[in-house]
């Protein structure tokens, strides 16, 4: 009841006219930045950050998270049409949506993909209504040793479902790790690794280092060949899909929506991998898991629908823990402590206005978007058909203003190059990125958790395992690590990355 | 490897404390520790695996590819390098006319338009509305509004 009370003074906040603005700035921003590849959700958030200054922390969270997930709805649009994914999350989404182009139903693949956004991006929100609150007062029981563990077991499902050998996603995950540590000794205040750059005191910055692993290193990795993108002609009409598709793609919807929204929640979890772990659990249990990759509707309306429901589902740790799951919602932490608020368990109960207007307008902003995606379909179509050797100049400067803007500190472009770098060699040599960027994120938590809980139990390492909720968390890690040495187990892993 | 044994060292000379009281080393140590094996166990599985095996592929995928990663990473650092010492306007439109003219040469009419074109829009959104605090450089957009004023 109170909870239904929350969500009505919720959409009393997220309906005022300003925020009607800022969530359709959001998700048209979203969308667009979907649609075209190369720059992510992330970059776009990373633009905007600074212009956040000057609106509200309501208004703020609710145009970056209308970027969020609107980038999901507009990613599926370049993969089905164009075979190169918006954003990382609709890589699958390219297998069987561009054969669906191929054969001429570009229409019922958008639209089931629009469809099946809506509705797990509608549900992921309820079920982050609902749950929230219980897990917020649940987190609030939670100490350090318990954030510690929390943190590890997000990290070991990064690794597990990265692609490739374990030893190397572990291999970044610690790399991660040492450039968290970069910056001042909060305990202590002693620097560590500055080099005497007063500008690392702070940590390394993670939109530099986003922006060039992601951003840069996708742009050199693509000019080393011209890239002649081929937007498939095919008539688009008919968007909605049949009676024939709606049966096929009913069951992939709902499982890809509470696989999503699960896989979400989990630190390390979050859009990509739920796309990827939707279609290897659709080909896992359909009848004819040998038309996927030929264009089976259910390809993509799984991988569609779990990503959105997952952008849904990352919101829980940051809004209830505090504890940012993947860079998007790193961004979203630093916007919220731009406007002096502290994410965590308390933030529901202290500023619940910030909390509810926010969720609620993920309501508004889904109904948006699907007003949005099915009739500008043909202006999104006339976005894709800008040239790449035109549009990557375009994203380069993006990722620079993005950087500076932020800090308005060159020496953080310095950074970004060298990031890119990295980046294009880490593409080269098939290191995955992922398990470097969370560890980045949760490194400075990750010390603080295991430092305060060794001073507080004066010294005994088996705190975290004498805890019931630390040590739960402790045991499915290892489990998790463990099962990777099976070899059944192995098939598994390899199914969840043959989509890359 | 090298990076483990650096940040393994660095983090014994910032003070490893002790398990009741860890000091700013304690997780450097520990990280560095992890990074060190976990290249040292890559390294022997590559070497394992790599053995008897065939040369590997190639690292570019065309005979120019290296020219156009490379022309494209210089056009960065000469953003970066000018930004401060010319200001935002130039640097931006010196990189965009590059960009559009080295890696896959556009026309030059296109060029100029484009590149004049996307400056202009990113200075009138990200410096006038956004109020991004860009170096001004000998061309301060303000100056050119107080004088169109």
């Amino acid at each position: 009841m109170e909870t239904l009370g929350s969500i009505l003074n919720g959409f009393s906040i997220a309906l005022h006219p300003v925020n009607l603005v800022f969530c359709f700035v959001g998700v048209f921003v979203g969308t667009l930045i979907g649609v075209l590849p190369g720059i992510g959700p992330l970059g776009a958030i990373a633009l905007l950050l600074p212009s956040t200054f000057y609106i509200s922390p309501t208004s703020a969270l609710i145009m970056l998270a209308g970027i969020y997930y609107g980038a999901m709805y507009g990613g599926s649009t370049t993969s089905i049409l164009v075979n190169i994914p918006g954003e990382a999350a609709s890589v699958v989404t390219c297998i069987d949506g561009y054969q669906m182009a191929k054969q001429g139903r570009a229409g019922p693949a958008l639209g089931i993909a629009a469809f099946g956004s809506f509705i797990a991006g509608t549900i992921s929100v309820i079920l982050l209504s609902f749950l929230a609150p219980p897990l917020a007062r649940l987190a609030l029981r939670f100490g350090p040793p318990e954030y510690f563990s929390l943190m590890v077991l997000g990290l070991t499902v990064l690794i597990y479902l990265a692609n490739g050998p374990i030893v190397k996603a572990l291999m970044m995950a610690a790399l991660g790790l040492v450039l968290g540590i970069v910056g001042t000794d909060l305990i202590t205040g002693r620097a560590r690794f500055t080099f005497g750059i007063i500008e690392l005191n702070d940590g390394i910055g993670i939109i530099p280092v986003v922006m060039g692993l992601f951003g840069v290193s996708e742009v050199l990795f693509n000019v080393e060949k011209i890239m002649k993108r081929q937007v498939t002609k095919t008539t688009i009409s008919g968007l909605l899909p049949n009676l024939r598709d709606w049966k096929d793609s009913a069951g992939p919807i709902f499982r890809g929506t509470f696989l999503g929204f699960f896989l979400g929640i989990l630190p390390g979890g979050g859009a990509v991998i739920s796309s990827f772990a939707s279609y290897a659990v659709e080909k896992k249990v359909s009848k004819h898991p040998e038309k996927f990759g030929t264009g089976a509707i259910e390809g993509v309306a799984g991988p569609e629908s779990a990503n959105n429901s997952a952008t849904g589902g990352s919101f829980i740790p940051l809004l209830t823990l505090g504890i940012p799951t993947n860079g998007v919602m790193a961004l979203m932490l630093g916007a919220l402590v731009l406007h002096g608020l502290q994410p965590g368990p308390l933030l529901m109960r202290e500023h619940p206005e910030v909390f509810w207007g926010t969720v609620t307008s993920m309501y508004v902003g889904n109904v948006m978007l699907l007003v949005l995606n099915l009739p500008l379909i043909g202006l999104w179509v006339q976005v894709l058909k800008i040239p790449y050797p035109i549009l990557f100049p375009l994203i380069l400067l993006f990722c620079l203003i993005g950087v500076f803007s932020v800090s308005n500190s060159v020496i953080e472009i310095w950074f970004m190059i060298l990031f890119g770098i990295c980046g294009y060699l880490m593409k080269k040599f098939e290191y995955e990125m992922a398990p470097l960027v969370l560890a980045l994120i949760l490194g400075p938590m990750f010390e603080n958790a295991l430092r305060q809980s060794l001073i507080i139990f004066d010294g005994n390492p088996l705190v975290f395992l004498t805890r019931p909720i630390s040590a739960g968390f402790l045991i499915a890690s290892c489990l998790l690590l463990l099962t990777t040495l099976l070899p059944w187990m192995k098939g598994k892993r390899k199914l969840l990355s043959e989509g890359d | 490897m090298a990076l483990g044994i650096f940040v393994i060292g660095s983090g014994f000379e910032l003070g490893f404390g002790e398990w009741r009281e860890p000091g700013p080393g304690f997780i450097v140590v520990l990280s560095g520790g992890m990074l060190f094996f976990l290249s040292a166990l890559w390294l022997v599985m590559t070497l394992l695996k790599k053995w008897g095996m065939e040369a590997s592929r190639r690292f570019f995928p065309e005979s120019d590819s290296y020219k156009r990663v490379l022309l494209t990473l210089s056009s960065l650092l000469v953003f970066a390098l000018l930004l401060e010492r010319v200001g935002f306007m130039i640097s931006s439109l010196v990189l965009m006319i590059f960009l559009f003219r080295a890696i896959e040469p556009q026309r030059w009419r296109l060029t100029i338009l484009l590149a004049v074109g996307i400056t202009v829009l990113c200075v009138m959104v990200f410096q006038v509305w956004l109020r991004v605090q860009f170096p001004e450089g000998p061309i301060s957009i303000y100056a050119i509004m107080k004088w169109i004023r």
